[in-house]
């Protein structure tokens, strides 16, 4: 095993060895004084063509669920707020997620917007506030395996050996292959990308819930989205076990088994088809 | 063809073996083509499991529809004590029934 602190300082090594577009880090820099309007990020944006196509495609793939195409940055910016876009950036810009995912583990992109689109579901019929935030949050909440699998290539292949052989959760064959989740991983990434809290701890802890740590209602809805996309077999998560949910969580969220079933209801191979795919 | 699960055969396959009593008295004769009242009869007369040749009309799905329903089981091991994750468990074998249902109509 790994020792834990060679494996963090190498996953926050990643933001230096793949180079952010010096754009990036001026929008960056922009977001943080708070007082920027959308209009001059969205100005920065647009400087990069290919990252600007890239945030409109991934605003206009399905998984936001706007009837109208979203043509300007600006536009974007205005819908789906600050935050939202600087994630989508810093994805977009550093990690062209889908292509890396499907190479790493094929099936874990449509995990992924599953999870996304669930979280959404959840978060809608709890009428939480930033739903797309939260969907985000569901998007991105296995970006550590991505990390893991392109930081740690022996110990990932390691990994996907230990989860054949003994059909365990990815999980349970990272903390004995690496020492630390891909939860975890994400989590060291994010911050070091100074991603804002209500964005990473939902991810951080998606499978360590508990009820008094900040954003405990977003991680709860990432918790059961994750679980929930699992059980309805909707893409490959890495495994083909099943977490169990942690009641704590079900009851801070108070949804009942009708919620579940309506948010199942839609969670479907065809709903993940299609998205940037 | 092995045997499957009554309630997962589908009307349009047929019989590769005949469904006989426990006494071995045949009730209906290999080759019978299924009908949904015929599944119904079988099902009253505590038939479980039947044997259907593959290949006709159906039977892909009805073999598709297994595998998920034991894709299924597989996944939901070792959560038998945990009330709520079975309760998650018969929502998603529902809508697997439910979504093969409506692909067949």
């Amino acid at each position: 095993m790994l020792d834990k602190a060679v494996v963090r300082s190498r996953v926050e090594g990643i933001s230096k060895v793949v180079t952010i577009p010096a754009v990036v880090n001026r929008i960056l820099a922009l977001v943080a004084t708070g007082t920027v309007s959308a209009g001059e990020i969205a100005d920065e944006i647009g400087k990069d063509q290919v990252l600007a196509a890239r945030v409109l495609k991934l605003v206009n793939s399905g998984f936001y669920g706007f009837r109208q195409p979203i043509t300007t940055i600006t536009h974007a910016m205005v819908l789906l707020g600050g935050d939202v876009v600087k994630t989508l950036v810093m994805t977009a810009s550093v990690i062209d997620l889908v292509d890396r995912m499907n190479q790493l583990l094929e099936g874990l992109w449509e995990h992924s917007v599953g999870t996304a689109r669930a979280a959404g579901a959840i978060a809608e019929r709890l009428r939480m506030r930033d739903v797309e935030e939260i969907a985000l949050c569901g998007l991105l909440h296995d970006i550590g395996k991505v990390i893991v699998g392109q930081t740690f290539p022996v110990e990932h292949a390691r990994i996907r050996q230990v989860v054949a052989e003994r059909n365990c959760l990815q999980i349970e064959a990272e903390a004995e292959v690496l020492g630390v989740s891909h939860a975890e991983v994400g989590m060291w990434l994010l911050k070091k990308w100074s991603l804002p809290p209500n964005m990473v701890y939902p991810i951080a802890y998606h499978h360590a819930f508990h009820p008094r740590r900040d954003f405990a209602d977003r991680t709860a809805v990432v918790h059961l989205a994750d679980i929930l996309c699992r059980a309805k077999g909707v893409g490959y998560p890495g495994d083909r076990r099943l977490p169990r949910l942690d009641p704590e969580a079900w009851q801070v969220l108070g949804l009942d088994f009708a919620d579940v079933e309506e948010v199942c209801r839609h969670l479907t191979d065809e709903s993940v088809a299609g998205v940037l795919g | 063809m092995p045997k499957l699960p009554l309630a997962r055969v589908q009307p349009g396959q047929k019989l590769s073996r005949p469904v006989t009593t426990a006494a071995g008295v045949v009730m209906v004769q290999t080759g019978t083509e299924l009908t949904a009242a015929l599944i119904e009869r079988l099902r009253a007369m505590g038939v479980e499991m039947v044997a259907v040749a593959s290949g006709g009309p159906g039977a892909r799905d009805a073999r598709l529809l297994a595998e998920q329903v034991t894709a299924v089981e597989a996944r939901f091991a070792g959560h038998e004590q945990d009330p709520w994750m079975m309760r998650l468990k018969d929502i998603v074998l529902r809508q697997l029934a439910g979504a093969d249902a409506t692909t067949d109509a």
